[in-house]
């Protein structure tokens, strides 16, 4: 089931409501049924994978909080190795059999093993951490094994975050299922506000900008220069907005309910380092990585060469989490190289500031560093959207070849370029670029919700019916699935 | 009912749910308020009646039913069901171009049936046929070959649904909704749709297409062209003295791309599909449709650029005779004796021109002549026609 569908429209209150009348002890079985059906809506059997997945995880969650010495690491491995092996066979097996077949018939042998046909069940990679990310926090001794299996069951299937995240932690989701929530007015308004929001960045801003992104990297050979760099930043803001609409959804869901999500993004187009990025770029999945790849490998207390390794391995896992193909694997990979290369170019920039005299104006170097990083993670974003490395590395030559010949006749061109590409349809989420930024500017500061919630009736009024009204006229419902659910 | 609300809400003078889903409500009573409109025009106007249903209708009443939604297109789907649940004797099959054909102008024991729209390209017509169950077969099949049906420049370019892709389709009114509210606000504003008439009553028509332009699909599936007639009338119309049309040509788009030879394909769609009539005992009596002599002059004036077109003929007749059946050649409008006054507008000949060609048909096909209206009956309805649209009245299905 898609946020964005009727389907939600009727199940999201009739789940809400039910779960404030049933009394305490049985919401949890209520929020399980409905998360179940949630994920049914899909492909109903796939259901039985993460029935799997949590039975091995709550049977290893147990034994390993019972065990001693290396049966803790057996039972872990036990449990690893089942959500790995399920995102394995679902998501990566196939890639990797074209991959072996390709190297097979290079060198003129056959290759017996065939593709399978199966369909990535939805969320895979998020549950699959999730899951992960309990049992080895019950290893590490962070959190305790949870007894109750339809505790463990709703963590991992509750329905707000299944599919695409906040990837959660047992020590913030799991302990909230066993506490009493009231309906709160205040606590309510303001979820149903952040859904709307997410909402808005979903409907009129991310599919808007879908259509203009589908041409271009449908045919990028169609495509002039100028065409596949406009083409590349809409995908920059369709990514975005798409994802973090989905999070703010999901969050608002909880939050309704009374759940408290962790916060998925911070303003990352306003970072001012690829470093300072991934803090604030799907925060959930980041800190996974930090907290149970990066740290395991030793993180940065290790050599010079050795962190530099740990880095560019955790990227390119990090870009082959997000799809079969080696387009994400590069995605990743420049972002590593970034990181790395980050205390290099931070470091000549600043005497470069120095230099210049600029270091008296901190305002400008910022902005100069948010412009670089901006540009930057939207060179990545070609990789992460191209079906190809042919192709991403097509429209990055394009587009290079385009900047380089800008002359007196860029503004007709600019013109030709921009009309081919029939933006009209993507006007309105153009148009509400600058209010995104401009709130997420704000938001940096404080609160923007809060904000609204202590100006006069009339403004907070005007506000949340103009919300209301661009997003049932300017939002696109044709049920476009969230960007994401295909990881 | 006791909801949660803990023992210290229910002292205090906090907002509750009461309060939450009344601000709700007022929230959205603009956005509601917007959606009302469009509601109420399209419910009032029959657009959220199924194909399906209004052909139910139009086989059932015995007044004449037109069927003409705007903001929907089932016309390959529901012209294949209206084959399905009539069994007609005779079938004219094709694109717009064979919808002037009336029942009036067939005998009643041949149970004649249009459903021209059910095909829009030569690999539609097996899958139409593939949909007869077997036994149920028309005895004859009034085909209408359009020239951009073995035009391979068009067929990449077009957007026209395949048969196949369509056929199973369903009303979803909630996606017709969703696609279609601004839409209505759009056409409102340019007076496309009066607001009395849309809301009043119309137990006649169902589609705001059919309520109020008076197009629409008549019971036997030809198509009432209402507005159409009135459009080629009227200087302000984008088509009048066919100059869309002669600017489509001069452009080489919309039907009219340039080239130069025959598709192959499409002359092995189209054989396979006579097989098979051949194999089920259908007869099948194909012609070009007539375009207005004007138009048909400017292509031929264009030399080269339309060189498919005068090849139609050579490369059809042989495919057609291998099967036992013959393809006429009705492409001029002129040479059914017709003025281009007979032409609704740059691709379509009127009804009168289209009785004009039956009766050309009669006299070369002696199994259509049998299953046609008698054919003095039919030349004196066409000198008594008042205008050069209309041979029938609408009443007559």
């Amino acid at each position: 089931m898609l946020f964005n569908s009727f389907h939600f429209l009727i199940f999201f209150p009739v789940v809400t409501a039910l779960y404030f009348i049933i009394p305490h002890r049985w919401r949890w079985a209520w929020l399980l049924a409905a998360s179940c059906y949630f994920y049914m809506a899909f492909i109903p059997v796939y259901i039985l994978i993460l029935f799997f997945t949590i039975a091995v995880d709550y049977v290893s969650g147990i034994a390993i909080e019972s065990a001693a010495g290396r049966r803790r690491k057996l039972y872990l491995g036990c449990s690893l190795a089942a959500n790995v092996g399920v995102l394995a066979l679902f998501k990566y097996f196939n890639f990797l059999n074209a991959n072996f077949a390709a190297a097979f018939h290079s060198m003129g042998w056959q290759y017996p093993v065939h593709d399978l046909s199966l369909l990535l069940p939805i969320g895979l990679s998020f549950h699959t951490f999730q899951s992960m990310s309990y049992t080895i926090e019950v290893y590490r001794g962070r959190h305790r094994a949870e007894r109750h299996p339809g505790i463990l069951a709703l963590y991992v299937l509750f329905y707000p975050q299944l599919v695409a995240g906040p990837i959660e932690r047992p020590q913030n989701l799991l302990d909230q299922f066993r506490t009493e929530h009231f309906f709160d007015y205040r606590r309510v308004a303001d979820g149903l506000k952040l859904m709307a929001w997410g909402f808005f960045k979903k409907l009129v801003i991310a599919d808007r900008l879908a259509a203009v992104v589908d041409r271009v990297y449908g045919d990028p050979s169609a495509c002039d220069g100028i065409a596949l760099l406009v083409g590349t930043f809409c995908f920059t803001y369709q990514i975005y907005c798409d994802f973090s609409g989905y999070s703010d959804i999901a969050i608002g869901a909880a939050q309704v309910m009374g759940f408290r999500l962790m916060n998925n993004f911070a303003q990352p187009y306003f970072s001012g380092s690829i470093p300072e990025f991934w803090r604030r770029w799907h925060i959930s999945l980041s800190t996974w990585f930090r907290d149970y790849l990066y740290i395991t490998m030793g993180g940065n207390r290790v050599s010079r060469l050795r962190w530099a390794v740990n880095i560019m391995v955790v990227f390119m896992v990090s870009g082959m989490w997000h799809g079969a193909n080696w387009t994400f694997f590069v995605w990743g990979a420049i972002h590593g190289l970034c990181l790395m290369l980050t205390p290099l170019v931070g470091g000549a920039f600043g005497r470069l500031e120095r230099f210049a005299g600029m270091d008296r104006f901190p305002w400008f170097g910022r902005c100069i560093r948010v412009a670089v990083t901006f540009m930057v993670v939207s060179f990545a974003w070609i990789f992460f959207r191209a079906d190809t490395l042919v192709d991403a590395f097509y429209i990055v030559i394009e587009i290079a070849r385009s900047l380089a010949s800008i002359g007196a006749d860029s503004l007709d061109v600019l013109r030709n370029s921009v009309s081919n590409l029939k933006l009209g349809a993507a006007l309105p989420a153009l148009a509400a670029l600058p209010v995104l930024e401009v709130l997420q500017f704000m938001q940096r500061r404080g609160s923007v919700r809060q904000w609204i919630g202590e100006q006069p009736a009339w403004m907070r009024w005007s506000a949340y019916v103009a919300l209301v009204c661009v997003i049932m006229f300017l939002g696109q419902f044709g049920e476009q699935q969230f960007i994401y659910f295909q990881f | 009912m006791r909801m949660s609300m803990g023992k210290d809400n229910s002292r205090q003078a906090r907002p509750g749910v009461g309060m939450l889903l009344a601000k709700m409500v007022l929230v959205a009573v603009p956005a509601i308020a917007v959606y009302g409109f469009p509601l109420l025009v399209m419910t009032a106007g029959g657009e959220f009646v199924s194909y399906r249903q209004a052909a139910w209708l139009q086989r059932r009443i015995p007044t004449a039913v037109l069927y003409g939604p705007a903001y929907s297109d089932p016309q390959m789907q529901m012209k294949c069901v209206g084959v399905l649940n009539r069994h007609p004797g005779v079938v004219a099959l094709g694109s717009s171009r064979v919808m002037q054909f009336r029942s009036a102008a067939f005998r009643p024991e041949a149970r004649f049936y249009n459903a021209g729209g059910a095909v829009g390209r030569m690999s539609d017509l097996e899958v139409f046929l593939d949909r007869i169950p077997a036994g149920q077969e028309p005895r004859v099949i009034l085909l209408g070959v359009d020239f951009w049906f073995l035009n391979g420049r068009w067929l990449k370019h077009t957007r026209t649904p395949t048969l196949e892709a369509r056929v199973d389709d369903r009303l979803d009114r909630l996606e017709l909704f969703k696609s279609s509210w601004r839409t209505v606000y759009r056409d409102s504003r340019a007076g496309k749709i009066p607001f009395g008439r849309a809301i009043g009553p119309h137990l006649s028509h169902i589609g705001l297409n059919a309520v109020v332009k008076g197009n629409g699909f008549r019971n036997d599936g030809s198509y009432c062209h209402g507005s159409v007639i009135r459009n080629a009338q009227d200087p302000r119309h984008e088509d009048y003295e066919f100059r869309d049309t002669l600017a489509r040509i001069r452009e080489g788009e919309r039907r009219f791309e340039r080239e130069r030879s025959i598709r192959k394909k499409s002359v092995e769609d189209l054989d396979t599909f006579l097989a098979r009539c051949q194999e089920r005992g259908i007869h099948v009596v194909a012609f070009l449709p007539p375009l207005p002599h004007t138009i048909f002059q400017t292509l031929v004036e264009s030399g080269d650029s339309y060189a498919y077109l005068w090849k139609q003929m050579a490369t059809l007749e042989p495919v057609f005779r291998q099967h036992g059946y013959a393809v006429h050649d009705f492409m001029d409008l002129a040479s059914l004796g017709a003025g281009d006054d007979e032409a609704i507008d740059g691709l379509h000949g009127s009804e009168k021109a289209y009785v004009r060609l039956l009766l050309r048909l009669i006299e070369k096909d002696p199994i259509l002549a049998g299953m046609a209206a008698d054919k003095s009956w039919l030349e004196k309805r066409l000198s008594a026609a008042m205008t050069p649209y209309a041979v029938f009245g609408d009443s007559e299905f």
